[in-house]
């Protein structure tokens, strides 16, 4: 089974977060913005470790969790898929993301003395 | 079947004591070797080479036994160090022309390929190599064989930031293959962290702890807290870095004790950092 090279940008310490999640969110990128369509054969773990530069574990991590998130799923001797699902499910935990974010937010505008009326000014600003 | 598997190896030179060492090196994996200078790295891979004789303890290497089976071994091992002297040879291309003759797994396309990509000729002199080029010259002969498990040692030393990358992509390369093994000991932590899978620390001759890279460096968190009563934590599984009145900064083991339970003690955490693979070393092992 051949599949296309992931096109996920550099993983890079100089990057935030764990490499695993640098992965993650690359590929999570890739799905939500449908360059990896359901079905998709993702690299083999010893593959992408190889060619992105990172230990094998890390891409085996990476994959964990996105298998975890119904994002991939995998076939023992045939590989690693983007899910049907894959997707839906990307855009379902970006939404729980920004709501994190957005919760987060609120409570720094509060300890600041913003306003709702300030917060919701901020939001437009950046959206 | 691991690729390698120290059982209680003992090894005494001079005033240094290694030992007793037990060690796992898995296969289809990278395993990172390291210590402190002088903690026994290369005591340790001369012996899993079959240079010196252990005192005691067994020394299996790919379901051989050191040194009962050391050509069985030798001929599925390569090994890069930093000692390897080629310069009686006198030319790049003569060495290569010998030592091919050593190795039935010798691969003269591979060869070709390797001098290209580390940037060696044939006719380069040997004496007139930089320190770098003759650990690359050392990567060529170990990576142009189709061996079984790689055990290298200090093999970034000298080299320039493209011969390291090259490097790694062989590296990662040779573990494809979930036969084949890969021990490397260094000193360039960053590197190890980012590519290795398994990490040994030694120091002193010593296990100091031995497992997987991201549980390793998962494990452990560098917290500053602020004390209540102004009294250092002092509970298993919490190392004092520093402190300076009511502040200070620990290393905690995750799996003795959670940041979160600090607070339950009095202390306010204000900053949770996770460490590297460098902090990790420099916190567990002792300074001189």
């Amino acid at each position: 089974m051949t599949s296309r090279t992931l096109k996920i940008g550099p993983i890079s310490p100089a990057a935030e977060g764990p490499l695993y999640e640098q992965i993650v969110a690359g590929v999570k990128r890739e799905v939500a913005a449908s360059r990896l369509l359901p079905g998709a054969a993702l690299p083999s773990v010893r593959a992408l470790a190889a060619e992105l530069l990172v230990s094998v574990i890390t891409v085996k991590r990476a994959y964990e969790e996105l298998e975890r998130g119904g994002i991939i799923f995998s076939r023992q001797g045939l590989g690693t898929f983007i899910a049907d699902a894959g997707a839906e499910e990307t855009r379902r935990s970006g939404c729980d993301a920004a709501r994190q974010h957005l919760r987060d937010a609120a409570r720094a505008a509060r300890e600041a003395g913003l306003s709702e009326k300030d917060l919701l000014d901020l939001l437009r600003k950046e959206f | 079947m691991n690729a390698v598997t120290l059982t209680h190896v003992e090894r005494r030179l001079g005033g240094f004591a290694l030992g007793p060492l037990s060690l796992e090196v898995p296969r289809g994996a990278v395993t990172a070797f390291i210590g402190p200078n002088g903690a026994g790295k290369t005591t340790t891979l001369d012996l899993i080479m079959g240079l010196g004789t252990a005192d005691a303890g067994g020394i299996e290497v790919l379901g051989f036994s050191m040194p009962r089976d050391e050509v069985a071994i030798k001929s599925r091992v390569a090994y890069v160090s930093p000692d390897l002297n080629y310069t009686a040879w006198g030319k790049v291309g003569r060495v290569l022309d010998f030592v091919r003759g050593f190795y039935p797994d010798w691969n003269a396309a591979r060869c070709t390929q390797l001098m290209q990509e580390f940037g060696i000729a044939r006719g380069e002199g040997i004496a007139a190599l930089s320190f770098g080029a003759r650990i690359k010259l050392s990567l060529v002969i170990a990576l142009a064989r189709d061996a079984e498990l790689l055990v290298l040692d200090e093999p970034t030393v000298g080299l320039d930031v493209n011969a390291r990358q090259v490097l790694f992509r062989e590296i990662l390369d040779f573990v494809k293959r979930d036969d084949r093994a890969v021990l490397i000991s260094s000193h360039q932590l960053s590197d190890l962290e980012r590519l290795a899978d398994y990490v040994a620390l030694i120091n002193r001759g010593k296990l100091v702890t031995m497992g997987r890279m991201d549980a390793l460096v998962g494990r452990y968190v560098q917290v500053d807290a602020a004390m209540a009563n102004g009294a250092l934590p002092r509970l298993d599984g919490i190392k004092i870095l520093d402190h300076d009145g009511d502040w200070c900064r620990l290393l905690l083991d995750r799996k003795a004790i959670e940041p979160s339970a600090l607070a339950a003690r009095g202390f306010t955490v204000t900053s949770e950092t996770p460490m590297t693979l460098e902090e990790v070393f420099l916190a567990l092992v002792d300074k001189p």
